[in-house]
């Protein structure tokens, strides 16, 4: 996938799965600072992940992503 | 010792989803059974249940209260809600004083079984929502309940069969007859999932009626065949007496006594009319009444057979020539199972607060074994000042509760 069909799926994501308001979803905002997401939820972004992007995330990588622009360049280097 | 007394309560169940409702349909004899084609597709042969509607809890709970709970937890949710606003408990009186939860659950199976579908399909446990962990367990409910509504005392759940959430009353009560907590929040509660019931429906426990989903729950009656699953969730707020009237809270009931026993015999699923009347005995003593005061038996009788007839021979021990109306709401509630002994408790408190005895309803013919018994075919309008509310599970444990007005 693009940059831009890899942000919109992660981005739908986050809005329709996780309930996360929309306007905090901004590439520079950090996952659990900013975005408030908990541990739980970065493993449902694992699942995810693989769902949609055809591998399978280290999960300790997952919980070292801190922003979301960190997310899509994880996502673009390691997708299938 | 103590006094505790009920300041709150709260029901999701079959027959109605809040205090009001369920009052009418205890007072009017109505059934909440239906008949669910899909239970015959799935491969059981009972197709009935309680019908018992799924909670909306978006507009109540935000997603990362709602993720981690059981369709348990959810019902558990609406009942807590009830019982601790009935009660007059706010969130801030919750962050600000130490309240406990003790409620009865004997098993989750659907989440169980989700996950093992997903790892059938998937051969990777990391396919496994994180939130299964907190779905699956029988704790399911108290880790939830505990986390939504800051609860800091006692937390833990009581696995005993149909007679769990009595026995989490009586413990509830004796936590805080000895001064260890103030106020716990009791209950039970049992999902309806068609996944929890095939182990049932295997040991022909189950009702074959299909055809009669309201008529199909004939407690005490000759032409009962079985019980019908259904669950929900019901809460009740304990509370320390000096404690309520200090608050200014208004007391619903007193919880005046507990009894117990385990049959102990080696037939794991038969019950057993001499523990039974073990339990309803040491209730009446602990509670310092004799059967001559009881005004109402809300019996366990599930419509059952066996089970009836054992239940039947030990009231009619305690109960023959007396006053006391006695009758099964599960003629119309189904067997709620875990939830049952904390969902009678409520649904005897409503008939003490509006002065009625709900009826055992589709009572035609009466077993030999309870021909003695004062059983209510019909709705009767009488003051009920002291209740007894019997249980008992598989594997022979017995719980009976005494409950007073005050």
């Amino acid at each position: 996938m693009t940059r831009p069909e890899i942000e919109q799926r992660i981005l739908a994501f986050l809005r329709d799965k996780l309930e996360i308001d929309e306007s905090i979803l901004l590439p520079t905002n950090e996952l659990k600072r900013d975005i408030g997401m908990s541990s739980l939820d970065a493993m449902e972004l694992s699942i995810f992940i693989k769902r949609t992007f055809g591998f399978q995330p280290e999960r300790k990588d997952i919980h070292t992503l801190v922003t979301l622009a960190d997310v899509y360049a994880y996502i673009e280097a390691h997708q299938s | 010792m103590r006094r505790v007394v009920v300041t709150g309560m709260g029901i999701w169940s079959c027959i109605g989803q809040n205090l009001h409702d369920v009052t009418e349909s205890l007072q009017h004899g109505r059934s909440g059974i239906i008949f669910d084609s899909a239970r015959l597709e799935f491969g059981l042969r009972c197709g009935l249940v309680g019908d018992v509607p799924k909670p909306d809890l978006k507009p109540l709970l935000p997603r990362k209260f709602r993720a981690t709970m059981s369709e348990d937890a959810q019902y558990a949710y609406m009942a807590a809600s009830q019982a601790f606003a009935q009660s007059g408990i706010t969130d801030d009186y919750l962050r600000q004083n130490e309240v406990g939860i003790i409620f009865g659950n004997d098993g989750i199976v659907s989440h169980i079984v989700e996950n093992y579908t997903i790892m059938q399909q998937e051969h990777d446990s990391m396919m496994i929502t994180p939130n299964a962990l907190f779905q699956s367990e029988t704790s399911s409910v108290t880790m939830n309940l505990s986390t939504i509504f800051h609860l800091r005392g006692i937390s833990m759940i009581v696995g005993a069969a149909c007679a769990s959430s009595s026995h989490a009353i009586g413990l509830g009560r004796m936590y805080i007859q000895s001064g260890l907590q103030d106020m716990i929040l009791v209950g039970g509660t049992v999902e309806t999932s068609m996944l929890g019931s095939p182990s049932t429906d295997a040991i022909d426990a189950l009702s074959l009626r299909n055809n009669d989903p309201t008529r199909a729950c004939r407690p005490f009656d000759k032409d009962c065949d079985g019980m019908i699953p259904s669950g929900g969730a019901a809460a009740l707020v304990l509370e320390d007496y000096d404690h309520a009237v200090a608050r200014g809270a208004t007391i619903l009931a007193e919880v005046a006594g507990y009894g117990f026993s385990t049959n102990g015999t080696e037939d794991i699923s038969m019950p057993n009319n001499e523990g039974e009347y073990i339990a309803m005995q040491r209730a009446l003593k602990d509670a310092c009444v004799t059967t001559d005061e009881i005004d109402y038996v809300n019996a366990h009788a599930t419509s059952t057979p066996l089970g009836d007839a054992e239940e039947a021979i030990a009231l009619t021990r305690l109960f023959k020539g007396k006053k006391a109306w006695i009758s099964s709401t599960k003629s119309m509630t189904g067997h709620e199972n875990w939830m049952a002994g904390a969902s009678e408790a409520v649904y005897s408190i409503l008939m003490m607060q509006n002065n009625f005895i709900a009826p055992n309803i589709n009572l035609d013919q009466v077993i030999d074994e309870a021909k003695d018994l004062k059983i209510a075919r019909e709705t009767i309008y009488q003051p009920i000042n002291i209740v007894l509310s019997n249980s008992s599970g598989m594997g022979g444990t017995n719980s009976a509760l005494i409950f007073r007005t005050i």
